[in-house]
Protein backbone atom coordinates (compact mmCIF):
# COMPACT_ATOMS: atom_id res chain seq x y z
CA UNK A 1 0.00 0.00 0.00
CA UNK A 2 1.51 3.41 -0.73
CA UNK A 3 2.47 5.75 1.88
CA UNK A 4 -0.92 8.37 -0.46
CA UNK A 5 -3.20 5.57 0.66
CA UNK A 6 -2.13 4.91 3.82
CA UNK A 7 -2.22 8.67 4.88
CA UNK A 8 -5.54 9.14 3.65
CA UNK A 9 -6.81 5.58 5.00
CA UNK A 10 -5.60 6.76 8.47
CA UNK A 11 -7.37 10.36 8.54
CA UNK A 12 -10.89 8.56 7.53
CA UNK A 13 -10.09 6.48 10.72
CA UNK A 14 -9.20 9.55 13.05
CA UNK A 15 -12.10 11.34 11.50
CA UNK A 16 -14.48 7.65 12.23
CA UNK A 17 -12.98 7.35 15.65
CA UNK A 18 -13.57 10.77 16.54
CA UNK A 19 -16.89 11.12 15.31
CA UNK A 20 -17.92 7.98 17.32
CA UNK A 21 -15.97 9.99 20.47
CA UNK A 22 -18.12 12.59 19.99
CA UNK A 23 -21.68 10.98 19.94
CA UNK A 24 -20.60 8.77 22.99
CA UNK A 25 -19.65 11.97 25.03
CA UNK A 26 -22.93 14.43 23.51
CA UNK A 27 -25.40 11.24 24.26
CA UNK A 28 -26.66 13.05 27.16
CA UNK A 29 -26.50 16.48 25.77
CA UNK A 30 -26.85 20.00 27.88
CA UNK A 31 -26.60 23.15 26.24
CA UNK A 32 -23.04 23.69 26.71
CA UNK A 33 -20.69 22.98 24.08
CA UNK A 34 -17.00 22.04 23.91
CA UNK A 35 -14.58 24.84 23.18
CA UNK A 36 -11.51 24.94 21.73
CA UNK A 37 -9.56 26.60 24.43
CA UNK A 38 -10.29 30.36 25.14
CA UNK A 39 -10.76 31.29 29.12
CA UNK A 40 -14.10 33.50 28.45
CA UNK A 41 -17.17 33.26 30.20
CA UNK A 42 -19.29 30.89 28.44
CA UNK A 43 -22.92 32.77 26.79
CA UNK A 44 -26.15 31.64 27.43
CA UNK A 45 -26.39 28.98 24.20
CA UNK A 46 -28.40 29.80 21.11
CA UNK A 47 -31.53 29.14 21.56
CA UNK A 48 -31.89 26.90 19.07
CA UNK A 49 -28.34 24.94 19.37
CA UNK A 50 -28.11 21.67 17.38
CA UNK A 51 -25.64 20.86 20.23
CA UNK B 1 -23.19 39.59 39.49
CA UNK B 2 -25.22 42.70 38.01
CA UNK B 3 -23.47 45.67 37.69
CA UNK B 4 -26.30 48.01 38.21
CA UNK B 5 -26.74 50.89 35.85
CA UNK B 6 -25.58 50.07 32.15
CA UNK B 7 -24.67 46.27 33.69
CA UNK B 8 -28.41 45.87 34.16
CA UNK B 9 -29.72 47.24 30.42
CA UNK B 10 -26.67 44.48 29.37
CA UNK B 11 -28.17 41.52 31.17
CA UNK B 12 -25.91 38.72 33.00
CA UNK B 13 -22.35 39.55 33.58
CA UNK B 14 -19.45 37.39 34.58
CA UNK B 15 -17.96 37.50 38.23
CA UNK B 16 -15.14 38.23 40.01
CA UNK B 17 -13.64 35.03 39.63
CA UNK B 18 -14.64 34.40 36.04
CA UNK B 19 -13.01 38.24 35.47
CA UNK B 20 -9.61 37.04 37.09
CA UNK B 21 -9.63 33.53 35.33
CA UNK B 22 -9.93 35.32 32.16
CA UNK B 23 -7.06 37.90 32.76
CA UNK B 24 -5.32 35.39 34.29
CA UNK B 25 -5.19 33.01 31.02
CA UNK B 26 -5.00 35.98 28.56
CA UNK B 27 -1.86 37.22 30.48
CA UNK B 28 -0.73 33.60 30.07
CA UNK B 29 -1.27 33.44 26.22
CA UNK B 30 1.06 36.86 25.72
CA UNK B 31 3.60 35.26 27.88
CA UNK B 32 3.89 31.78 25.54
CA UNK B 33 4.75 33.83 22.72
CA UNK B 34 6.80 36.40 24.65
CA UNK B 35 8.77 33.33 25.66
CA UNK B 36 9.56 31.75 22.11
CA UNK B 37 10.16 35.18 20.95
CA UNK B 38 12.78 35.70 23.76
CA UNK B 39 13.98 32.07 23.28
CA UNK B 40 14.20 32.91 18.82
CA UNK B 41 11.60 29.48 18.17
CA UNK B 42 9.00 31.60 16.87
CA UNK B 43 9.57 30.39 13.63
CA UNK B 44 9.91 26.73 14.29
CA UNK B 45 6.55 26.23 16.54
CA UNK B 46 5.03 28.89 14.18
CA UNK B 47 1.83 27.57 14.08
CA UNK B 48 1.38 26.69 18.23
CA UNK B 49 2.47 30.39 18.34
CA UNK B 50 -0.03 31.13 15.80
CA UNK B 51 -2.88 29.72 17.67
CA UNK B 52 -2.04 31.04 21.22
CA UNK B 53 -1.87 34.53 19.70
CA UNK B 54 -5.75 33.80 17.70
CA UNK B 55 -6.66 32.58 21.17
CA UNK B 56 -5.31 35.98 22.55
CA UNK B 57 -7.08 38.24 20.42
CA UNK B 58 -9.97 36.06 20.49
CA UNK B 59 -10.05 37.22 24.29
CA UNK B 60 -9.44 40.68 23.83
CA UNK B 61 -12.48 40.67 21.43
CA UNK B 62 -14.52 38.67 23.32
CA UNK B 63 -13.88 41.06 26.38
CA UNK B 64 -14.61 43.85 24.16
CA UNK B 65 -18.11 42.48 22.98
CA UNK B 66 -18.74 41.66 26.17
CA UNK B 67 -18.50 44.39 27.61
CA UNK B 68 -20.57 46.52 25.16
CA UNK B 69 -23.50 43.97 25.33
CA UNK B 70 -23.16 41.77 27.97
CA UNK B 71 -22.66 37.82 28.73
CA UNK B 72 -26.55 36.75 27.46
CA UNK B 73 -26.58 39.24 24.31
CA UNK B 74 -27.03 37.62 21.15
CA UNK B 75 -23.91 39.00 19.80
CA UNK B 76 -21.43 37.91 22.52
CA UNK B 77 -23.21 34.49 21.63
CA UNK B 78 -22.45 34.87 18.13
CA UNK B 79 -18.71 36.74 18.20
CA UNK B 80 -18.48 33.91 20.78
CA UNK B 81 -19.08 30.67 18.91
CA UNK B 82 -17.73 32.27 15.45
CA UNK B 83 -14.62 32.77 16.83
CA UNK B 84 -14.35 29.41 18.44
CA UNK B 85 -14.56 27.84 14.83
CA UNK B 86 -11.82 30.26 13.92
CA UNK B 87 -10.00 29.09 17.42
CA UNK B 88 -10.41 25.32 16.89
CA UNK B 89 -9.72 25.40 12.88
CA UNK B 90 -6.01 27.61 14.25
CA UNK B 91 -5.58 24.57 16.93
CA UNK B 92 -6.15 21.28 14.14
CA UNK B 93 -3.00 22.79 12.42
CA UNK B 94 -0.79 23.68 15.30
CA UNK B 95 -1.59 20.12 16.26
CA UNK B 96 -0.61 19.00 12.43
CA UNK B 97 2.34 20.96 12.69
CA UNK B 98 3.26 18.82 15.64
CA UNK B 99 2.84 15.63 13.92
CA UNK B 100 4.88 17.62 11.20
CA UNK B 101 7.84 17.86 13.51
CA UNK B 102 7.55 14.53 15.01
CA UNK B 103 7.79 12.85 11.54
CA UNK B 104 10.01 15.18 10.38
CA UNK B 105 12.99 12.58 10.37
CA UNK B 106 10.83 10.21 8.08
CA UNK B 107 10.73 12.40 5.86
CA UNK B 108 6.59 11.91 5.15
CA UNK B 109 5.64 15.73 5.30
CA UNK B 110 3.92 15.10 2.34
CA UNK B 111 1.80 12.65 3.50
CA UNK B 112 0.98 14.57 6.71
CA UNK B 113 -0.15 17.25 4.63
CA UNK B 114 -2.30 15.46 2.42
CA UNK B 115 -3.89 13.40 5.49
CA UNK B 116 -4.41 17.09 7.61
CA UNK B 117 -6.27 18.19 3.79
CA UNK B 118 -8.28 14.83 3.98
CA UNK B 119 -8.98 14.71 7.86
CA UNK B 120 -9.71 19.14 7.52
CA UNK B 121 -12.54 18.43 4.24
CA UNK B 122 -14.05 14.83 5.98
CA UNK B 123 -14.91 16.98 8.81
CA UNK B 124 -16.45 19.88 7.05
CA UNK B 125 -18.16 17.40 5.29
CA UNK B 126 -19.47 15.58 8.04
CA UNK B 127 -20.18 18.81 9.71
CA UNK B 128 -22.30 20.30 6.55
CA UNK B 129 -24.16 16.79 6.18
CA UNK B 130 -25.39 17.00 9.88
CA UNK B 131 -26.91 20.92 9.49
CA UNK B 132 -27.78 20.73 6.13
CA UNK B 133 -31.24 19.93 6.92
CA UNK B 134 -31.80 23.14 8.66
CA UNK B 135 -33.58 25.65 7.19
CA UNK B 136 -32.66 28.55 9.73
CA UNK B 137 -29.14 29.74 10.65
CA UNK B 138 -27.30 27.17 9.04
CA UNK B 139 -23.68 29.28 8.33
CA UNK B 140 -24.37 29.64 12.39
CA UNK B 141 -25.39 26.09 12.90
CA UNK B 142 -22.52 24.90 10.46
CA UNK B 143 -19.33 27.06 12.19
CA UNK B 144 -20.93 25.26 15.74
CA UNK B 145 -20.35 21.67 14.19
CA UNK B 146 -17.73 22.27 12.85
CA UNK B 147 -16.16 23.57 15.78
CA UNK B 148 -17.52 20.89 18.01
CA UNK B 149 -16.71 17.78 15.47
CA UNK B 150 -12.75 19.07 14.75
CA UNK B 151 -12.15 19.52 18.31
CA UNK B 152 -12.85 15.95 18.74
CA UNK B 153 -10.42 15.56 15.80
CA UNK B 154 -7.80 17.09 18.06
CA UNK B 155 -8.43 15.00 20.62
CA UNK B 156 -8.18 12.04 18.85
CA UNK B 157 -5.31 13.10 16.82
CA UNK B 158 -3.29 14.51 19.88
CA UNK B 159 -4.09 10.77 21.10
CA UNK B 160 -2.51 9.23 17.86
CA UNK B 161 0.29 11.74 18.00
CA UNK B 162 1.41 10.52 21.69
CA UNK B 163 1.26 6.81 20.55
CA UNK B 164 3.63 7.73 18.00
CA UNK B 165 5.70 9.47 20.17
CA UNK B 166 5.96 6.38 22.29
CA UNK B 167 6.24 4.29 19.34
CA UNK B 168 9.36 6.34 17.80
CA UNK B 169 10.71 6.90 21.43
CA UNK B 170 10.59 10.50 20.79
CA UNK B 171 12.88 12.22 23.06
CA UNK B 172 12.94 15.85 22.43
CA UNK B 173 11.98 17.24 25.84
CA UNK B 174 10.22 20.59 24.68
CA UNK B 175 7.78 18.43 21.85
CA UNK B 176 7.05 15.51 24.19
CA UNK B 177 5.69 18.62 26.92
CA UNK B 178 3.75 20.79 24.34
CA UNK B 179 2.16 17.28 23.15
CA UNK B 180 1.20 16.07 26.69
CA UNK B 181 0.23 19.36 27.93
CA UNK B 182 -2.48 19.39 24.46
CA UNK B 183 -3.37 15.68 25.78
CA UNK B 184 -3.87 16.62 29.37
CA UNK B 185 -6.49 19.27 28.45
CA UNK B 186 -8.38 17.76 25.78
CA UNK B 187 -8.72 14.92 28.37
CA UNK B 188 -9.75 17.21 31.09
CA UNK B 189 -12.06 19.40 28.64
CA UNK B 190 -13.63 16.45 27.49
CA UNK B 191 -14.39 14.85 31.17
CA UNK B 192 -15.64 18.19 32.31
CA UNK B 193 -18.15 18.31 28.97
CA UNK B 194 -18.75 14.80 29.81
CA UNK B 195 -19.72 15.13 33.60
CA UNK B 196 -21.96 18.51 33.01
CA UNK B 197 -23.81 16.40 30.66
CA UNK B 198 -24.68 13.06 32.41
CA UNK B 199 -25.06 15.77 36.16
CA UNK B 200 -26.24 18.71 35.29
CA UNK B 201 -25.39 19.91 38.52
CA UNK B 202 -22.03 19.45 38.32
CA UNK B 203 -22.90 22.24 35.83
CA UNK B 204 -21.64 25.64 38.55
CA UNK B 205 -18.16 23.55 38.66
CA UNK B 206 -17.59 23.35 35.19
CA UNK B 207 -18.37 26.71 34.56
CA UNK B 208 -15.24 27.26 36.24
CA UNK B 209 -13.32 24.39 35.14
CA UNK B 210 -13.33 25.01 31.06
CA UNK B 211 -11.54 28.65 31.24
CA UNK B 212 -9.33 26.91 33.94
CA UNK B 213 -8.14 24.03 31.85
CA UNK B 214 -7.59 27.03 29.45
CA UNK B 215 -5.22 29.49 31.53
CA UNK B 216 -3.67 25.83 31.79
CA UNK B 217 -2.74 25.25 28.60
CA UNK B 218 -0.58 28.71 27.91
CA UNK B 219 0.47 28.24 31.05
CA UNK B 220 2.07 24.63 30.57
CA UNK B 221 3.10 25.19 27.38
CA UNK B 222 4.90 29.27 28.47
CA UNK B 223 6.72 27.28 30.48
CA UNK B 224 8.02 24.76 28.50
CA UNK B 225 9.47 27.27 26.06
CA UNK B 226 10.48 29.23 28.56
CA UNK B 227 12.55 26.67 30.66
CA UNK B 228 12.94 23.95 28.21
CA UNK B 229 15.66 23.80 25.59
CA UNK B 230 15.13 23.21 22.12
CA UNK B 231 18.18 20.49 22.00
CA UNK B 232 16.79 18.97 25.44
CA UNK B 233 16.34 15.21 25.37
CA UNK B 234 14.72 13.12 27.61
CA UNK B 235 16.10 9.14 28.73
CA UNK B 236 13.75 6.66 26.38
CA UNK B 237 13.22 5.25 29.83
CA UNK B 238 11.26 8.13 31.26
CA UNK B 239 8.71 7.80 28.22
CA UNK B 240 8.00 4.04 28.39
CA UNK B 241 8.47 0.81 29.99
CA UNK B 242 9.45 -1.60 27.58
CA UNK B 243 8.41 -5.52 28.22
CA UNK B 244 11.77 -7.62 27.71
Amino acid sequence: MSRRLASVLLAMLVLTAAMGLKTVVAKHTSDRTLVAGGVAPYPTPLPDSPN
Amino acid sequence: MNHGGAGSQKGKMPNSAEYLIWLVGTCLEAAVVVCSLRRKIFVRYFFVNLYVLVDFGVSLGRFYVLGHEGQSSATYRYFYFYSDALLVIALFFSIISLYAYVFEELEIKRHVRLGAIVLLAGTSLFSYAVVSQSSSRLSTRFALELSQSLYFVGLVLTYVLWGAILKLRETRALLVQLVLSLGIYFSASAAGYAVSNLQPHFESYVRYLMPVMGSLLPLSWAYAFWRVPDGARLAPARLAAVPR
